[in-house]
């Protein structure tokens, strides 16, 4: 038996609060109110508002007679931001949330009530800088991600789903269960960081919902895999985020307070750092799959850590490229780095619950684990040499102080 | 944390792991997740001999939860892995604050899940945009109006929900995957409408919230201004149960009945084609919040249940006479191009405030009959007057 005490939620969240009634006016007067309401007696009048009133051009309307055309894909986020006055987010426009960087900020709301409407502090105000969220390329990288999102209905043969001998199903099944671990862990961490994310920067909010939907659809897939073909879920991994959470708890600040919060560590942690060793592993995996089916699950899961890897490496590099201290925000991110590479050696890389099985996959059984392990080890350079290959582009080498080991320690 | 960062000695610390000395010596036995019984034997693996067989639509987690011989479990393990995972002896559990079955569950969940991944599309290919004709300028500003605004109530939902997934313990991955679904739906619905706003020459409209924001007055407010906070703002602090009846129970119903004239309304395949998209993902979204309240008021407790009826009550009439969902049927960003596309020219304007006024009634009614269904009756006490105000 597990041990039945319980610790806090791994990831730290704000606590929630139910409402508690107060009286409320009879319905009566309710309705009569809502009858002099100011729209209701617009409408009687016969009477439209502003957004009818105001000069198509030069008045409140935002951007009258523009005609976006579909390019070859479709009508894409390029394809609108081609026609667009704002095509990319300044730096300087986004006061409030009622809108999107597309539509012009009403110029009759005072400072004051704007304070009020929108905090800085706990809603989407938080992160409404440029240089904090944006990436080159947005549209494109937001575009990609729902164009290759995955499709298990058209995309899946699950006919092709074989019985394996219980050795090799059981390999999977572990191997199964340690992602859907990992890639929990992805989604809870980044998750809730799209609520401080600015409406300005639309195509980075989508982008962030597709990569979570990632995350979900593929845990759903894995589930289904291990639950249909003989075998079932395997063995939890304790310690498997080596560090994550805590660095990007104390990233989030656990959502909580009028802080000023890192999401730059996070991006760094679980899209450049995780995805990248995911990546690998899934490859691995790939490698070792022992059935078409599990060949398709682990090319999907490749390809979605390496738009996931992307997502990360543009994120720190605009970022490295536009934050007002740069050297400082270096300094930040090597020393996320530095606490990060050694547990993610130990508990992810050296995980026997995700090296044995993978060893056992790829060497087609239990009897072929020492081949396994003869092919990991000689995999393993490319685990620090791909991520210092990634470092190196965005501007963030650590050639001279990575801490996984460029050389297999077993 | 106390980590080596000098490179020699962090090799030398991971060298001396115990799996890293067996590996080195050529010992690469497999450990107890390989050896040991399933946990229904007493050891730590998870489960073992599942087997279905695919049909033509593959998998899906109904039938596949149906042939499963170990049923959702009313509580959650506190595993930081889906159910059935087994774990280590001494294994820490998590409190997730989510972790009671009827706190999370919905009566249709897999079924909404396996949905909305079958009907996911894509704003970009999806939709008919070379089928948009010109049209007259002022059904043009409605159009382009009535979308500015939807675009920006299409964040809330992506904004928040993702702190709920987080909360709800992996024992019930289900209702995670679903409330994914629903981010990646809600950024869809966003993406179209910004993309609708520039696709037809209308261009974005005014700044959606701003008049009914200016226009507002406290003292005239129907509500007590402690009531009036309590659903001021949807944020992830709400209680859970609270979020989905503001949020997926009224807001989005209010929307959905929006998207199901505003296909009606349509006047080209490419807007029809858009708002009936969109009106099948709201409807998913909307009947996983009622039926997941009606799952909660089914099993909770028996004071939990009351408190969360009398709660759901006050939040019904304050939502009622307030704030979000129907709201939005004063707001006159939404409503008033919304008559304007219902009259077909503006000298017609009149007719479409009666169209405004059916939708009215229509959209309590169903309101009421939801309610209902969720267990929350509401009818003789409903703020809402069946009649529009106007």
């Amino acid at each position: 038996m597990a041990s039945t005490k319980r610790e806090p939620s791994p990831v730290a969240l704000p606590l929630t609060t139910r409402p508690r009634p107060v009286p409320l006016p009879p319905p009566e007067e309710v309705k009569e109110k809502l009858y002099h309401h100011q729209e209701a007696q617009r409408i009687r009048s016969g009477q439209l508002g502003e957004w009818f009133t105001t000069p198509l051009v030069g008045g409140l309307w935002s951007e009258w007679g523009k005609h976006a055309k579909p390019d070859r894909i479709g009508m894409t986020f390029m394809a609108i931001n081609q026609v667009s006055a704002t095509p990319e987010p300044a730096d300087d426009s986004f006061r409030r949330l009622l809108h999107s960087r597309y539509i012009k900020t009403h110029p009759g709301i005072a400072h004051e009530l704007e304070e009020k409407i929108a905090p800085k502090y706990g809603t989407s105000r938080e992160l409404d800088r440029r240089y904090q969220v944006w990436i080159d390329h947005a549209g494109e990288l937001t575009e990609e991600a729902l164009d290759r999102q995955m499709r298990p209905a058209r995309q899946l043969r699950w006919e092709e789903m074989t019985p394996l001998p219980d050795d090799v199903e059981r390999a999977f099944d572990q191997f199964a269960t340690y992602l859907i671990q990992a890639l929990y862990l992805c989604s809870d961490i980044g998750g809730p960081w799209m609520g401080l994310i600015h409406y300005a920067f639309a195509e980075v909010k989508s982008y962030l919902s597709y990569e979570l939907f990632d995350y979900s659809l593929m845990c759903g897939l894995l589930r289904k895999r291990v639950m249909a073909n003989g075998g079932g879920m395997g063995v939890g991994i304790e310690g498997l985020d080596g560090g994550l959470l805590e660095v990007c708890n104390e990233a989030s600040q656990g959502f909580v307070g009028a802080v000023d919060r890192d999401f730059n560590a996070m991006v760094f942690a679980v899209d450049v750092l995780f995805n990248g060793l995911l990546m690998d592993i899934a490859r691995l995996g790939q490698a070792g799959a022992r059935s078409r089916f599990d060949r398709q699950l682990m090319t999907q899961l490749t390809q979605d850590c390496a738009r996931h890897v992307a997502f990360g490496c543009r994120r720190i590099s605009f970022y490295l490229r536009h934050c007002p201290d740069h050297e400082e925000a270096v300094v930040k991110l090597h020393l996320v780095a530095d606490r990060l590479e050694p547990l993610q050696t130990e508990n992810h890389l050296l995980n026997p619950k995700v090296l044995e099985p993978l060893a056992m996959l790829l060497g087609a059984g239990c009897g072929g684990i020492t081949e396994g392990m003869r092919i990991l080890r000689e995999f393993w350079p490319q685990f620090a040499a791909n991520y210092l290959a990634r470092l190196d582009t965005i501007g963030l080498g650590r050639h001279d102080r990575c801490l996984i080991p460029a050389q297999p320690p077993f | 944390m106390a980590m080596p960062i000098d490179r020699k000695e962090s090799i030398e610390r991971l060298r001396a792991l115990p799996q890293v000395q067996r590996w080195r010596e050529g010992n690469y036995e497999p450990g107890a997740w390989f050896t040991s019984k399933p946990a229904e034997e007493g050891g730590i693996w998870g489960s073992w001999g599942h087997r279905f067989q695919p049909n033509r639509r593959g998998v899906s987690f109904v039938e596949l939860n149906r042939a499963d011989r170990h049923p959702v479990p009313d509580e959650g393990l506190g595993l930081p892995v889906d159910r059935e995972a087994g774990a280590e002896l001494g294994a820490p559990r998590y409190d997730y604050p989510l972790n009671q079955k009827y706190q999370v569950w919905s009566y249709n969940v897999e079924s909404l899940y396996e949905e909305a991944v079958s009907r996911q599309w894509s704003a970009t290919r999806d939709i008919p945009w070379d089928k948009l004709e010109p049209m007259p300028e002022d059904q043009e500003r409605a159009l382009c109006q009535f979308v500015s605004f939807l675009h920006t109530v299409e964040f809330v939902p992506g904004d928040t929900l993702p702190y709920y997934m987080a909360r709800v313990d992996p024992s019930f991955p289900e209702v995670r995957l679903f409330m994914s679904s629903q981010c990646a739906d809600e950024a869809r619905h966003m993406e179209v409408f910004g993309k609708r706003m520039y696709a037809n020459g209308g261009g974005p409209g005014i700044e959606p919230g701003a008049e009914a924001l200016l226009q507002f007055d406290p003292r005239k407010s129907a509500l007590p201004a402690e009531a009036a906070k309590a659903i001021a703002s949807v944020n992830p602090t709400w209680d859970f149960l609270a979020y989905s009846y503001f949020v997926q129970m009224i807001g989005e119903a209010v929307v959905l009945d929006f998207f199901r004239f505003g296909e009606f309304l349509g006047r080209n395949p490419c807007d029809k084609e858009m708002f009936r998209r969109i009106m099948q993902d709201e409807a998913r979204h909307v009947s996983f919040g009622t039926m997941r309240i009606k799952y909660y008021l089914d099993h909770a407790p028996r004071q939990e249940r009351a408190d969360a009826l009398e709660m759901l009550h006050f939040l019904a009439s304050v939502s009622e006479a307030s704030g979000t969902g129907f709201g939005l049927l004063l707001q006159p960003s939404a409503i008033e191009p919304f008559a304007l596309l219902a009259a077909g020219s503006v000298g017609n304007l009149a007719k479409g405030w009666d169209v405004v006024r059916e939708f009215w009634a229509a959209s309590v009614e169903e309101y009421i009959n939801r309610c209902e269904r969720a267990g929350i009756p509401r009818r003789g006490r409903c703020m809402l007057p069946e009649e529009a105000p106007f």
